[in-house]
């Protein structure tokens, strides 16, 4: 008996592309409309801006780097938030009886049946809030005409970008690097968190998995607090007192703990919600 | 052919066991007509059967695969059509062309002769369908996956007159010698006809379990006769129930077997 067969896999991941392809539209056209708006007061403020001093290189291009930054921070946000909604949504199956039964049923392996709902979840959310952003950005190009974040991202975010890597030395690069593989194992950590909250919450899987990593939250700060732990004076303080080389470590030792504690979490999540599928019941 | 061996049951919710070390085995080829009370375990079985629910002792093996496990090699061979069910908002050909693949027996020759049967034509959408159309759909498909176990819970219901008669010249139809059907209902007069093995539940306990041959060899049931096994009532007298003498067959009435077997113990134990 074959655990995992591609061509199944395959299968599953159409049948499951055909049943959900309005939603999927629908989850993108919403995402889209989300981000025009952000974009839209956003154009709005730096228009405000630049109207009070159109002659100030500085402000312009200050205004130009932050943006760009601005639309790239937004561009993770909306990702990551896909990302969780769309893992929470991962298994529509398992909110009716009537759902599990067709799906339990179907001739494949709770292993296949299991990977496309995360390829789905994963893939698929990622190239949905591309195509939000995209739509978004042209949307808000379309009515607003005379100042274009397209524009602006697409020619100073890269001259930034460029510049950027000049000045930079080898440490902070690694630095960036990693801070960039922070970023991509926060967005494995919240799918494996919201797909085990979906496999836990017939209803609202979303709703619950944020509050539940809300108050997580809060109670780690409570502890933060009550140890009398300041972040603030461990990371500032001793950097000042720190060798350059130093500094640089402790900084990597940092990201290599959040990237290797977030990716070990969500390995942990995907499996436990592997075997909570294996073992559903109606 | 399907063996269920020390098998127990309780639900999360639930006081009692539903199945305490229960044993059962259904050999392949024939149509079994599953009966029994409201709440004794027949849709329990049923998903047992397919993997849905899992043993709490003992174990449910099909062609030697354990349930449980949920196989796809098990389930490609075997098809359930819930009482309840949902089907996608696609359109009747979609649906086909991505659900088939995963029974390697499926004909769409099946398909299509199934569909005539029950006077289906075109390319409808399948969430603007009324819901004994979609049963009928999915009936339709059921049959043409060509599965070598097909099992059916309350499968007449919700199908009007004239579709039931189709519905049994649809299961006629796709029979086969390899081919087992289990058909779980209390709709026992729609199914009359089509069953050939009579399991009949009880809390429990397998109350019976016989073909019709074997139960018109040793019960002739008949209006009025005289030391009667069991009677019910109607207009004209009483259906009777009363031991074979004569040896010669008569029609079994299911809705009377089943309740003759309930109220009289002794007619289980004629066999």
């Amino acid at each position: 008996m074959k655990k995992f067969e591609f061509s199944r896999y395959l299968l599953v991941c159409r049948k499951q592309f055909v049943e959900d392809w309005r939603r999927q539209v629908g989850f993108t056209a919403v995402m889209a409309i989300l981000l025009f708006f952000i974009f839209w007061i956003v154009n709005w403020q730096i228009n405000i801006m630049m109207s009070y001093d159109e002659t100030n290189s500085a402000v312009s291009e200050g205004s130009v780097v932050f943006f760009s930054w601005y639309k790239i921070i937004m561009f993770v946000a909306v990702t990551v938030l896909a990302i969780a909604y769309q893992s929470a949504h991962s298994m529509p199956f398992m909110k009716t009886k009537t759902s599990q039964i067709a799906h339990i049923v179907l001739p494949a392996t709770t292993l296949e049946k299991y990977f496309a709902a995360e390829t789905f979840a994963f893939v698929f959310s990622v190239i949905e809030a591309v195509v939000a952003f995209f739509i978004a950005d042209a949307l808000q190009y379309a009515l607003t005409g005379h100042f274009t974040l397209t524009e602006v991202s697409s020619t100073s975010l890269i001259d930034v970008l460029r510049n950027f890597g000049l000045t930079m030395d080898s440490d902070y690069s690694v630095i960036i690097s990693l801070s960039v593989c922070v970023i991509v194992a926060s967005l494995f950590f919240h799918s494996a968190w919201f797909t085990f909250c979906a496999t836990l919450f017939r209803k609202h899987p979303f709703l619950f998995g944020m509050l539940i990593l809300w108050g997580v939250n809060q109670v780690l700060s409570i502890f933060v607090s009550t140890v009398s732990f300041n972040f603030l004076s461990v990371i500032i303080t001793p950097l000042e007192n720190m060798t350059h080389t130093e500094t640089m470590l402790y900084f990597k030792e940092i990201l290599y703990g959040l990237i290797f504690g977030q990716l070990a979490v969500a390995i942990g999540f995907w499996i436990w919600s592997y075997f909570r599928m294996k073992k559903v019941e109606l | 052919m399907i063996e269920i061996k020390d098998f127990s049951y309780k639900y999360k919710k639930g006081k009692d066991m539903v199945f305490d070390h229960f044993n059962l085995e259904l050999s392949a080829g024939h149509v079994y007509g599953l009966l029994g009370r409201n709440g004794v375990g027949k849709s329990t079985l049923i998903y047992t059967l397919m993997g849905l629910l899992q043993p709490r002792t003992g174990f449910v093996t099909i062609d030697g695969m354990n349930a449980s496990e949920r196989y796809a090699e098990l389930l490609r061979d075997c098809f359930l059509v819930p009482e309840e069910f949902e089907l996608p908002a696609c359109t009747l050909e979609q649906y086909i062309k991505y659900t088939s693949p995963f029974y390697p027996n499926f004909s769409q020759t099946d398909m299509e002769r199934n569909l005539r049967l029950f006077n289906m034509e075109g390319n409808p959408n399948l969430k603007a369908l009324s819901m004994g159309q979609k049963k009928k759909v999915f009936m339709c498909f059921a049959l043409a996956c060509n599965t070598k176990y097909l099992i059916m819970d309350e499968p007449s219901n919700g199908l009007d007159i004239p579709s039931k008669e189709q519905f049994r010249q649809l299961v006629k139809t796709g029979m086969r010698p390899d081919r087992t059907i289990i058909i779980s209902t209390h709709q026992v007069g729609d199914v009359e006809s089509l069953i050939e093995e009579v399991v009949i539940l009880e809390k429990n306990r397998l109350l019976l379990q016989q073909p019709v041959k074997r139960i018109c060899e040793v019960l002739r049931f008949g209006v009025n006769d005289e030391n009667p096994l069991y009677k019910q009532e109607f207009a004209g007298g009483y259906f009777t129930v009363t031991k074979n003498e004569t040896g010669e067959m008569s029609p079994m009435r299911l809705e009377l077997l089943f309740n003759a077997v309930l109220l009289n113990d002794d007619i289980a134990k004629l066999f």
